[in-house]
């Protein structure tokens, strides 16, 4: 299409051009949603209003489970165990990330190396990590105790303590930072340049600098970090699924939560419901619980980052 | 070399507020000044690489130790003895070669699919205005938010009515169509990395004639080789260590993956952790090798010196 | 296809030789076991007159495939591979397929049964035995057992092993009833101990027919095998305490019940229960003889063991691979019958069996029968049983020559087999996890220092729960 012609084409032909566009460029992604993501989102919504057991056909319940919802007592303390892990996980690790990239951003000899390293927890099989970290926080006869021998300090219960078990998770988090940094440090490195050396003309010091060109630059990616801090931290299922269900050596363990469910998290507790105690339709129904929560708190980030977050192309959008 | 004048006109900046600032920056040379910042750089990042790599070193080492021997008090740092036995025969107790093989065909073919994907899909979120299009970007973010136990059951009866369980179809075709977790995570990446890339660069290109295509290809991309290589190592870390995919769609043993052999080490009563470390730290080196010459692409960075953008 | 089905054959064929390697090398001094395998397979005899059966009742025209899943430690599934081979070899009509699931196996079998594709035969486990076969996932095996009684041998089974498959629908009762499954292998808890650390605590080994003891001789035993230091630190514990099945074998023993006759109560709150649990709570918190099992989070029982820091363990033969392989210089071990009541002489052992079953809706179920025949035939048990974790054989038959190893450690291996008369049921019901997750929590509160509950109001609240849930289905709300 040339130039000429496009001009001549009215505003309304342009619009509806660049409508055709979006949804061309969007399409793979509304194609992928719809088959294999709304069909069975569809599945579980209905699900939820049934009593279902994975084996036998589902059969309709109602608002049964939603009931059940309101009185479930384990239900609250996992949904506590959450709140708590991601209220201190997601700034937490927020902050202790982007200090890292910023680091891995220096320019000093050997730079690939540390990237390097500081990755390689999160591309440790959590398996072994998971085992790892047991055994560590082992009151008996593990380092942590060790560590605390240093210092003269009593030591602690560690992970069958019911008030230190998530303290102890939210610190092993901190060795898997590495997919946060390298998100925050590909924003760096897009930092241009040229803006560091106007802010240096205009005789920003080092701060200024941080504040005022680095910030806002790569805020769009710290928005983006938030989101997936939240969404993942309220999903956390791995590491605690690794850790506490560990069966006793002999048969099969059904304890999924560690000492007294101060593990619990909530999709662990999901999980059991569902694929332990085969309930699936109430499963589905907790699914959906969860879906809402987070996405409340997705919508008021959204709201929040019109205030902080600055987007080079939504300029003149 | 670009980045050799660039470094240069930066350290003439840099002499000029120096000296602008007066006497006691004039005692600092540049060149101490970068030599003492990189010493304290290393004095903090070394002790803080070491814990870093201490569990990859545990589990290295815990691969050397003879069965049942994997803990011993005190902590042995170093085995004793040394048994590289384990490898061989965790290598030949499972045909490795082909899970690897299955691993690379499997992780390469969903890598390459959601780079393109994540990319377009991302430009049209970010570089483009039509009705519908937030609506659109909030299904991206909801996928996320709906924990995978729940679509689990649901997804698996889908594709097996469909023909698809026992085939590598289930798992790669999401991946082309993201309508998976990964999937979507990457595209509101790139729609983040995207919003923050200049629109005079467009318009630029859209004076010259260029399409959105091409504006994609050739534009955009270019400029995004942090935000591609970030996508690419992710993809294929992810689908590297996944084993639930592989796990519930692929029975035949002829079609499993690395990441799910690792898991026939455990046992319902008894654990081969010898086997099971050697494997996983033979799992880790193509990762390493990949983050480590996909920097490269995190070097480079964007130079976009002289756009300024505002 | 057909060459599809060639690289199948070549690769199991290659891996299969591969593992005997590799197993060889793994428990070194095993070797003389696989060479008398190999010779014991190809001489299989009895399955001709069965394959002729076969053909009359199905009377296939072409070959058909039987899918057979199994799930246990990899160390096992090139023997069971092999023997599938095998199989697949002798009966030109029939090709298994062996289908190993490593991790999740029940709940992939739920989601091929939502799918309608269940394995035709299905390696299953006693504990979600009975919630399986009320789901209809298992075929009922009364008709092909009560056919080819004669041809099974039934009395060659280990008798509660049988029992361990049976189950009722009408009454719902476990170890009664219909035969849904066939034992596979498995075996009791007993006890290991380290001869080093007898040694050293001045305890003499026990002669060669064994102790005949009893929980006091035991309580004595335990007190001198502790070790603490000046600040009361445990350095070495009698045994660890894991979870609350594993303590069956003290329950059980000193009078106390899970649940009620008739299985539809639970019994823990009852005065003889609650006296059970408290002499085994009270090796914990007054006599300090055990540590907890969770206070070694992490650190297995066998690096424990090994390293001296518990005397004796409580677990089933699945552990003797892993402690054979720790040179004898290292750790020298042995195994200890199960203490008796002190008052009525008698005690009851944890004992707990894998099955093989056909899927219900197999398009072959008398094919998937010569095949579960054939698993439980006492020629191929000793192949089974070794794959499966080195479990016991469910045949009297096959036990000894398959399970008894002279050249080996330990010294005593027959107190496994012999200890057959005291094995018990566990306490299994439809509802296992969930009874599980009940009964765990209060346990917990029982063993933990920190919380320490009462026996009597933490027996009082898991029978509240118990009762709601067998009466109900499901869970309370509050538990």
């Amino acid at each position: 299409m040339s130039t000429i012609a496009t001009k001549l084409l009215g505003q309304r032909t342009r619009r509806w051009r660049e409508t055709i566009t979006g949804y061309l460029f969007t399409s793979p992604f509304l194609v992928g949603f719809l088959w294999f993501t709304a069909i069975p989102m569809a599945i579980a919504f209905y699900l939820a209003f049934t009593k279902y057991n994975i084996i036998k056909p589902a059969e309709w319940v109602g608002l049964g489970n939603f009931m059940r919802l309101t009185q479930d007592e384990r239900l609250r303390i996992a949904l506590f165990n959450t709140a708590f892990y991601a209220g201190i996980s997601v700034p937490l690790y927020l902050v202790t990330s982007f200090l890292a990239s910023l680091a891995m951003n220096l320019k000093i000899k050997g730079i690939r190396w540390y990237r390097t390293i500081f990755y390689l927890p999160s591309v440790t099989p959590a398996v072994a990590s998971a085992m790892l970290w047991v055994w560590i926080f082992n009151p008996q006869w593990g380092m942590a105790n060790s560590a605390l021998d240093l210092f003269g300090i009593r030591h602690q219960d560690w992970l069958l303590d019911p008030h230190l078990a998530k303290p102890c998770l939210i610190f092993m988090g901190l060795w898997g930072l590495g997919p946060t940094m390298v998100i925050f440090l590909a924003g760096l490195q897009g930092v241009p340049e040229s803006l560091y050396e106007a802010a240096m003309i205009d005789g920003a010091g080092t701060w200024g600098r941080f504040w005022n060109v680095t910030v806002p630059i790569i805020s769009p990616v710290i928005f983006f970090n938030l989101i997936m801090g939240i969404i993942g931290s309220f999903q956390i299922f791995t590491t605690a699924f690794v850790m506490t269900a560990a069966g006793a050596g002999g048969s099969r363990s059904y304890g999924v939560g560690g000492i007294q469910d101060c593990l619990l998290f909530y999709v662990l507790y999901l999980y059991q419901q569902g694929f332990y105690f085969h309930h699936m339709g109430y499963a589905s129904a907790m699914g959906w619980l969860l879906l809402t929560i987070i996405l409340i708190l997705t919508i008021i980030q959204f709201r929040l980052q019109e205030r902080w977050v600055y987007y080079e192309a939504e300029r003149r959008l | 070399m670009p980045t050799d004048t660039e470094a240069r006109a930066r350290r003439v900046v840099a002499r000029e507020v120096t000296e602008r600032r007066g006497w006691l920056s004039s005692v600092w040379t540049t060149r101490t000044r970068s030599v003492i910042k990189e010493l304290v750089a290393h004095l903090f990042l070394i002790p803080i690489s070491i814990t870093m790599v201490i569990p990859l070193y545990w589990l290295f080492t815990t691969s050397l130790k003879p069965k049942g021997m994997v803990f011993t008090y005190p902590p042995q740092w170093i085995p004793n003895p040394i048994r590289w036995e384990n490898y061989p025969e965790a290598l030949t107790i499972l045909p490795f070669h082909l899970f690897f093989k299955n691993s690379m065909v499997y992780c390469v073919t969903i890598l390459i699919g959601q780079v393109l994907v994540s990319t377009l899909v991302g430009y049209g979120f970010a570089r483009l205005r039509f009705p519908g299009r937030d609506l659109i970007f909030w299904l991206v973010l909801i996928r996320m938010m709906l924990p995978g136990a729940v679509t689990m059951v649901p997804s698996y009866v889908m594709f097996s009515k469909m023909g698809w369980v026992n085939t590598l179809l289930p798992l790669v075709v999401p991946g082309w169509l993201p309508g998976l977790y990964s999937g979507s995570f990457y595209i509101f990446l790139c729609r983040q990395f995207f919003m923050g890339i200049p629109l005079e660069l467009d318009d630029a290109a859209k004076i010259d004639g260029a399409g959105h295509i091409r504006i994609w290809w050739q534009i955009i991309l270019p400029l995004s080789k942090p935000v591609i290589a970030t996508v690419a190592i992710f993809s294929f870390i992810t689908h590297w260590n996944d084993f639930m995919g592989p796990l519930i769609y692929l029975h035949d043993v002829e079609r499993q993956t690395l990441a799910l052999s690792i898991l026939t080490f455990q046992g319902a009563h008894d654990t081969e952790w010898h086997w099971l470390m050697a494997v996983s730290s033979l799992m880790v080196v193509p990762v390493i090798i990949l983050f480590f010459s996909a920097q490269r692409y995190f070097l480079q960075g964007i130079s976009m010196t002289g756009i300024t953008g505002r | 296809m057909k060459e599809r089905k060639l690289n199948r054959r070549d690769f199991l064929r290659l891996s299969a030789a591969a593992a005997t390697g590799a197993i060889m090398a793994a428990c070194a001094p095993a070797t003389p076991e696989v060479v008398e395998v190999e010779k014991e397979v190809p001489v299989e005899k009895v399955k001709k007159e069965t394959v002729v059966v076969e053909k009359e009742v199905a009377k296939p025209k072409e070959t058909i495939e039987l899918d057979y899943s199994f799930s246990f430690a990899v160390g096992g599934v090139p023997d069971m591979k092999r023997l599938c081979e095998v199989y697949s070899e002798e009966n030109p009509y029939v090709d298994i397929k062996p289908l190993y699931i490593a991790e999740r196996y029940y709940e992939q079998l739920e989601m091929r049964a939502a799918a309608g594709d269940l394995p035709d035969a299905i390696y299953c486990a006693d504990e979600n035995f009975p919630y399986y076969v009320e789901q209809g996932l298992y075929r009922n095996l009364q008709p092909y057992v009560e056919q080819y009684r004669e041809e099974l041998d039934m009395d060659d089974f280990i008798p509660i092993t049988l029992k361990m498959f049976r189950w009722s629908p009408e009454i719902k009762v476990y170890g009664k009833g219909d035969y849904y499954a066939l034992p596979f292998s498995g075996g009791p808890i007993l006890w290991y101990y380290n001869k080093a650390v007898f040694e050293d605590a001045g305890v003499e080994p026990p002669p060669d027919q064994g102790w005949d003891w009893d929980m006091n001789d035991f309580l004595e035993l335990c007190k001198k095998l502790v070790k603490v230091d000046e600040a009361g630190n445990m350095l070495r514990g009698a045994f660890p305490l894991p979870g609350w099945i594993y303590p069956m074998p003290f329950i059980r023993t000193m009078g106390g019940r899970y649940l009620t006759e008739d299985k539809k109560k639970c019994a823990m709150s009852t005065p003889e229960s609650v006296k059970a649990i408290q002499f085994f709570m009270d090796l914990r918190h007054k006599y300090r003889v055990v540590p907890l099992s969770t206070e070694f989070a992490g650190i297995g029982s066998t690096d424990l063991f090994r390293e001296g820091k518990i005397a004796m363990n409580i677990t089933g033969p699945w552990w003797l691979p892993t402690l054979r392989a720790i040179p004898k210089d290292v750790l020298d071990f042995d195994l200890l019958h199960f203490p008796k009541n002190p008052e009525t002489g008698e005690r009851i052992v944890r004992s707990t069996y894998d099955g093989i079953t056909i899927g219900k809706g197999s398009r072959y179920p008398d094919a998937a029968w010569e095949f579960v025949m054939y698993i439980v035939d006492p020629k191929n048990q000793p192949i089974v049983a070794r794959a499966d974790e080195h479990s016991l054989s469910c045949r009297i038959s096959a036990l000894e020559s398959s399970f008894i190893h002279p050249e080996e450690r330990p010294e005593h291996q027959e107190v496994f087999i012999d200890s057959q008369p005291y094995w018990g049921l566990q306490p299994i019901t439809e509802y296992w996890p969930e009874m599980w997750t009940i009964i765990d929590k209060y346990w917990e509160k029982m063993v933990l220092e920190k919380i320490q509950m009462d026996v009597g109001e933490a027996t009082a609240k898991i029978c509240e729960g118990v009762d709601y849930l067998l009466e109900h289905g499901e869970l309370p709300a509050k538990y």
